[in-house]
């Protein structure tokens, strides 16, 4: 990764939902990853699960739990934290070297909030 | 119920007592140092809150466990599909009255990205991991990890940390410019091991029997085998030769632990192999661990302790089926096991309609009325749908069950 090897970049192509998940949303992995396509091997609680997300959500007690698009509630200022943390240890620039595609799809949505939140990005 | 937990077919207790050589040094105790770094101004330690209970690890040093005022660190496969597993963990906390805190403030370990893609570093990871102990901090709550992976990997980043000033003093000066002190928990402390700490509470507050179900346990990897100093071992299980949270758990509850020979290897999971190798995977986690265990073991249920293995070893039996395979046993965690032997509703708050395998066998010999459940949960679905009703509520789950001391912060 560090030196932008076609190798670790072919290695990436498999995980890119998952980078852009864990870099973005603030959690790994989100409910409406659970699609029938996806995960036809979990058998027909794939689709149903998919069929229903939004209702199933709804129906879970813990009130940090209602999302479909990120595991938990993420609030804006802890994303914001995250974002600086991408940004400062230099974890942008590795992702630069090896997608680039990737990285301004990730630039995009980072500098929203960062902007929003009254930091500048120096390119 | 307290110490009335049948004792589990296979393992040992009284008859296998192994001492530890006295003259084979111990590993370091890293919580030592962590001490010193604090008397040397580096950190803030964050002590665990009083009431605690001391567990034993694996080289015989206590470990403190917090009862309540616990700040969860939720896990991101838990909370994203299989709901049902977060859900009883705080379910437990609110029936037995200990006040937890369930943030926002909360990023996920990003261990994944470490782990499985190497689009992180070191500094990136341990800045991850004391920004999220900051957060809990500021609450006064203490962390309480559900995720296996991330309990194993904050570990690993402690350890870093310790040893390494250069990345502290990075690190050190990432959460200043977020305006948050460098702070190190006293102890690294899983969800598991706060089950296990309470297994007995638990215990006394079953409502249905489960004298006749047999149990199999998968230990996690992560859990035991990275940092392995500070995962609980108790003599009483398995003479102490291995890790007793979930055993523990089971037992307590009256439940039939029976071994199997492959209770050492991984669920299948391996990180890299779920996402590009999946039949990898599913072939580990039906050959290796659920076949062995029905063969060996027939087991009611197969409990374990995290994450990525409660997915694995229930979503890869499905595909084997079509290889007439020998699957089909329910996976769950030792927490949801545990909730619905206290009366916890199988679908509100366990969410079993998440899970591939059949648990409905497991219900009914527990003797849960799973039709009834369902039934009700669909009335819950519909009042929903018609918008009579945001969401389902703590209050809604409550309801069904004299209340005690619930409380929650947040």
């Amino acid at each position: 990764m560090r030196n932008g090897l076609r190798s670790a970049k072919e290695a990436l192509e498999g995980y890119s939902r998952v980078i852009y998940k864990i870099m973005v949303t603030g959690t790994q992995v989100s409910p409406d990853m659970i699609q029938a396509d996806a995960f036809p091997d979990w058998g027909p609680v794939a689709k149903e699960t998919a069929d229903n997300l939004e209702l199933w959500r709804k129906a879970l007690p813990p009130e940090t739990m209602h999302t479909t698009t990120t595991a938990w509630e993420v609030s804006e200022q802890t994303l914001t934290e995250l974002y600086l943390i991408w940004h400062m240890t230099g974890v942008m620039d590795m992702i630069k070297e090896v997608d680039e595609g990737l990285h301004m799809i990730l630039m995009d949505v980072m500098e929203e909030l960062l902007e929003e939140k009254g930091y500048a990005l120096a390119e | 119920m307290h110490g009335d937990g049948k004792q589990a077919e296979g393992i040992p207790r009284k008859e296998r007592v192994f001492q530890r050589d006295p003259d084979l040094p111990l590993p370091e105790d890293i919580r030592e140092r962590v001490f010193e770094l604090e008397e040397e101004g580096e950190w803030i330690v964050q002590r665990v809150p009083e009431p605690y209970v001391e567990v034993p690890t694996k080289y015989g040093r206590p470990k403190k466990v917090p009862l309540q005022h616990t700040w969860h660190h939720k896990s991101c496969g838990q909370c994203g599909h299989i709901p049902g597993y977060s859900t009883a963990i705080f379910w437990l906390h609110r029936k037995l009255g200990l006040a937890y805190d369930d943030p926002k403030d909360q990023t996920s370990c990003t261990g994944w990205n470490y782990y499985a893609s190497a689009t992180s570093n070191a500094a990136a990871q341990a800045a991850v991991a004391v920004r999220n102990f900051a957060a809990a901090y500021a609450t006064g709550f203490f962390p309480l990890i559900h995720c296996g992976t991330s309990y194993g990997h904050y570990k690993e980043v402690r350890e870093e940390l310790v040893k390494h000033a250069e990345l502290r003093r990075q690190v050190r000066e990432i959460l200043a410019k977020l305006g948050k002190p460098l702070v190190m928990p006293e102890e690294i402390v899983h969800y598991s091991e706060w089950v296990y700490a309470v297994r007995h509470e638990i215990a006394a507050r079953r409502i249905y029997d489960c004298s006749a179900i047999t149990v199999t346990v998968h230990p996690a990897c992560h859990y035991y085998k990275l940092v392995q100093g500070d995962a609980i071992y108790d003599p009483d299980i398995y003479g102490g030769q291995r890790t007793a949270v979930v055993t523990a758990v089971a037992t307590a509850l009256g439940a039939q632990v029976k071994d199997y020979s492959t209770w050492f290897d991984c669920c299948g999971f391996g990180f890299r192999h779920i996402l590009v190798q999946r039949d990898f995977t599913r072939s580990f986690a039906v050959g290796r661990k659920i076949e062995t265990m029905i063969e060996e073991a027939k087991p009611d249920v197969v409990l374990t302790h995290d994450t990525g293995c409660v997915t694995t070893l229930d979503k890869s039996q499905f595909a084997a089926q079509v290889h007439n395979r020998k699957v089909g046993v329910p996976v769950m965690s030792e927490a949801q096991f545990a909730a619905l032997a206290m009366g916890a509703h199988p679908y509100r708050v366990c969410q079993l309609h998440w899970h591939a395998a059949d648990y409905r066998p497991l219900l009914e010999k527990m003797g849960i009325d799973w039709r009834e459940k369902w039934q009700e949960f669909e009335e819950d679905l519909e009042r929903i749908r018609r918008g009579e009703k945001e969401y389902l509520t703590w209050e809604d789950v409550e309801a069904e069950i004299p209340a005690r001391h619930f409380l929650q912060v947040s």
